[in-house]
């Protein structure tokens, strides 16, 4: 099985990687950061709190690579 | 308490959707596209007053509206709220367009599984009901499915501040009933009776006096005939005021956030020209920001959804109608998702507003030419100076209400507020009889401009529907808490 505790690290350096942009200036003038939907998603559901601020995703790809797994988010519905 | 992660899906439907940005949303009557994808969060109206009800002149009452356009008969499981979303009324009280306090209202489901005995002796067996109740409704052991809440009062931000739990005076906790919608003549002896024990004193931390709250289905008060507005205002705006009907949402129900205030508990440094305190506030709805869809709910575990995440706004309300008939298609659902504090953003919809020009196409009527639309800054971003402008205010949209200004008698209301003299009404504050589509035309084609710069501002424009002509024949529920009418019951049908 999977730890979400890898997903979540990997995810979160995304997140912080693309946390350096607000999100309103184009696209060209800063690298584009790949992020899998599916980790997206379950770093946002381990960081579940109160007091969270919502993720910026306007200065990330996401690719969705579990458009055909019905099984990829059966880990939160445990 | 919710759990952090709820419920839950099919494939994946995430709300991915719901990956929203941090920023916050505005509303009306299903005004933006992503709103209309969830009602339950769907800001449609509030309002602030100082209290016209006998005796209560030293509070401030405040209502939020949600879920819009509720046909009564909508069985069978009517219009719960979203037990996975946070409602809130924010309160900014030094003018910096930045929340000082919040109400944090937060729902749950109560399921109370009812089973019938079905079958013949020998091969009976308990089988769950399909209604909501079964026998009086009024009766709790008779509902299958409830809906409470608790209050959380906020200091500083939203998210960080300091967060305390109101406390129900009549029960001594931090749970409060929700009643159930107006299901019907069969289900209810007497609505309004059951819905009326659903106001409750409530604690306020940090306040000496206290206050009331209800949560609960109402009928519309904003009265608007939605079709023609929206039909390139197929409508004749300067014809009589009643003319078009009683609009178009006098059939419908909405849900209502009531709580009435000490006013000295809502006050701190904002403060107009004459010194008297200024009080800005405004609604939102926050929902987790991500949702993943369960593709086999279960009664014993997880539901039909699981949310995970942050707090991600969603809807926002101040001043009616902003996001309805100011902010452009595009940036709806952007403006649904801010923050008074950075409404610079959309300064130019209110200095070069579409509205008026879009009139002067429509009808034989000239818009005002004064660029920018400093007039409707003032009546919108901060204030009337000497009314409820805050010294030093910082322009943002927000609802504005000093409660310096006596409180004007139902009877004796005017449903023009201020612009008629009545200095109780809208734009200081807004109450369930003002008629804030009227109001706004007017504002909107230059009534507060030089008449040189708008020379048809003082046409008396209309979209033709009223409340009601006389507030002396408004039912007795607009005189006093939570001055929303018993709402339309479900049947029978006329």
């Amino acid at each position: 099985m999977r730890s979400l505790a890898k997903l979540t690290a990997v995810c979160a350096i995304a997140l912080l990687m693309a946390g350096c942009f607000d999100g309103s200036n184009s696209r060209s003038e800063r690298p584009a950061v790949t992020v899998d939907f599916t980790t997206f998603v379950k770093t946002q559901f381990a960081r579940t709190s109160d007091d969270a601020q919502p993720a910026n995703v306007n200065g990330i790809d996401l690719s969705f690579n579990d458009q055909n797994n019905p099984q990829a988010f059966n880990d939160l519905l445990q | 308490m919710k759990t952090i992660l709820k419920r839950s899906s099919l494939a994946i439907a995430v709300a991915g959707t719901c990956l929203a940005t941090g920023l916050a949303q505005a509303s009306s009557h299903r005004e933006a596209p992503f709103i209309t994808e969830i009602p339950k969060v769907d800001g449609t109206d509030f309002y602030m007053f100082r209290s016209y009800e006998s005796g209560r002149s030293d509070f401030v009452t405040l209502i939020a509206n949600y879920l819009p356009l509720q046909d009564a008969y909508g069985g069978p499981n009517y219009f719960d709220l979203d037990d996975d979303a946070i409602y809130e009324i924010h309160v900014d009280n030094d003018g910096d367009a930045v929340e000082d306090l919040t109400f944090r209202f937060q729902l749950e489901d109560n399921l109370n599984d009812i089973q019938l005995p079905v079958g013949p002796d020998g091969d009976q067996r308990m089988v769950s009901v399909p209604l909501k109740n079964i026998g009086d409704a009024s009766n709790e052991a008779n509902v299958q499915l409830r809906q409470t809440y608790t209050v959380d009062v906020i200091s500083g931000d939203r998210r960080t501040g300091a967060v305390q739990a109101a406390t129900n005076v009549t029960t001594g906790t931090e749970v409060f009933d929700k009643p159930l919608d107006n299901i019907g003549a069969k289900s209810f002896g007497d609505y309004a009776g059951y819905a009326s024990q659903h106001v409750f004193d409530i604690a306020i931390p940090g306040c000496g006096t206290n206050g009331r709250v209800f949560v609960g289905q109402r009928q519309e008060a904003f009265a608007v005939n939605l079709g023609e507005i929206f039909d390139l205002v197929n409508t004749n705006p300067l014809g009589p005021r009643n003319g078009e009907g009683p609009g178009d949402l006098a059939d419908k129900n909405v849900t209502s956030f009531a709580l009435e205030v000490p006013t000295d508990c809502l006050t701190g440094t904002a403060m107009n020209s004459n010194g008297q305190p200024v009080i800005g506030a405004w609604t939102t709805a926050s929902v987790r920001q991500a949702r993943i869809i369960n593709p086999a709910p279960s009664t014993a575990g997880r539901g039909a959804t699981v949310e995970g995440g942050a707090y991600t706004q969603v809807s926002r309300l101040g001043m009616p109608l902003v996001n309805e008939v100011v902010i452009g298609l595009k940036d709806k659902d952007r403006f649904n998702a801010s923050e008074p504090k950075d409404d610079g953003q959309f300064a130019t919809y209110v200095t070069h507003p579409t509205l008026p020009e879009l009139l002067e196409v429509l009808f034989p009527v000239t818009a005002p030419n004064n660029f920018p639309r400093n007039d409707l800054v003032t009546a919108f971003l901060t204030g009337v100076p000497g009314v409820n402008m805050p010294e030093g205010v910082t322009a943002s949209e927000m609802l504005r209400l000093t409660p310096a200004v006596a409180p004007t008698p139902l009877d004796s209301q005017n449903d023009l507020g201020v612009l008629a003299g009545d200095n109780a009404g809208f734009p200081n504050g807004r109450r369930p009889y003002d008629d804030t589509v009227d109001i706004a035309l007017r504002v909107a084609m230059g009534v507060l401009a030089d008449p040189a710069d708008a020379p048809d501002g003082s046409l008396e424009y209309t979209d033709g529907v009223q409340l009601a002509a006389d507030p002396t024949s408004l039912p007795a529920d607009y005189e006093s808490f939570p001055y929303l009418a018993t709402p339309i019951a479900g049947s029978p049908n006329e």
